[in-house]
């Protein structure tokens, strides 16, 4: 993708994720029903489980761009790796923030050391690990080869995240694939928004995606120019 | 009928913790992007 042709897709699926955005906000607040346990609180949800997805969602392209490096040595997928790590680790901050502010409410507690929330500490860390130790490499070959590597084995925590509440015993909610602890069931309507949710911060995610690859691309032409400046 | 607890400011403070810290990161990423682009056009120019 050239970058005329990347810049049509950012004025494209920019405004596209604000509408989105926009569309399920209105059916957050006017469509879904209020949970009756937790209150309004519970609208929280809909972004916070977005956001989990998306940073899931984003650790996996990761691995798959990485694989992509291995096999051609090309930069440009280092830095759709690299920038997936990124926008991942944002989406899984927020879900991690929005998901306190919900405990405090629902839990009586701003943090306990359960297993959905203690695996997904984890997983963030493993990331926040990967961007500071790529900033150490200074030659991008190896950079881009350590950072593939990294991508890879550092996924094994996006499975433990999603299984440790289908596994162990947790008190976060698990709303699909093990039919053993529904303890927040949703009707149609909070279905409908929290598809739309999804939908809405995959779009997003995609948007970042193009223009973090982007800036990633020019700092990369820009280091170049500069080394071959340095050169002569 | 049900007694629903009031938790509207969590809810209010979620949403603006969630639009807070994505608007604040995808502000930065403008903001450098058009800071590159400049940085770029003016290299060509030289």
């Amino acid at each position: 993708m050239n970058t005329s042709s990347k810049n049509n897709s950012l004025r494209i699926l920019f405004p596209l994720a604000g509408l989105l955005i926009a569309l399920a906000f209105l059916m957050v607040v006017f469509y879904a029903p209020i949970e009756l346990n937790m209150g309004l609180v519970q609208k929280v949800f809909y972004f916070h489980m977005a956001a989990a997805w998306v940073g899931m969602l984003a650790f996996l392209s990761a691995v798959v761009f990485a694989i992509q490096f291995l096999r051609t040595r090309e930069l440009k997928w280092d830095y759709f790796e690299a920038s997936s790590i990124e926008i991942g680790l944002v989406f899984t901050l927020v879900c991690n923030f929005s998901g306190m502010i919900w405990a405090k409410a629902a839990w009586n507690t701003w943090w306990t050391w359960d297993p959905r929330l203690t695996t997904t500490t984890i997983m963030a860390f493993t990331y926040i690990a990967y961007l500071l130790l790529r900033r150490g490499v200074d030659e991008p070959q190896k950079r881009a080869q350590f950072g593939a590597i990294y991508a890879i084995i550092g996924f094994t925590t996006v499975p433990l995240t999603f299984f440790s509440s289908r596994l162990m015993r947790t008190i976060h909610p698990v709303l699909f694939g093990s039919g053993v602890q529904m303890d927040m069931s949703l009707t149609p309507e909070m279905t409908q928004t929290m598809i739309i949710s999804v939908i809405a911060f995959t779009v997003l995610f995609a948007a970042v995606l193009l223009l973090r690859q982007q800036i990633m691309t020019q700092q990369g032409a820009l280091a170049e120019a500069a080394l071959l400046d340095e050169e002569a | 009928m049900t007694n629903v607890p009031d938790t509207l400011n969590f809810a209010i403070f979620g949403y603006l913790t969630i639009f807070g810290l994505l608007g604040a990161y995808i502000g930065w990423l403008f903001q450098v992007s058009r800071r590159l682009t400049k940085k770029l056009r003016n290299q060509k120019k030289q």
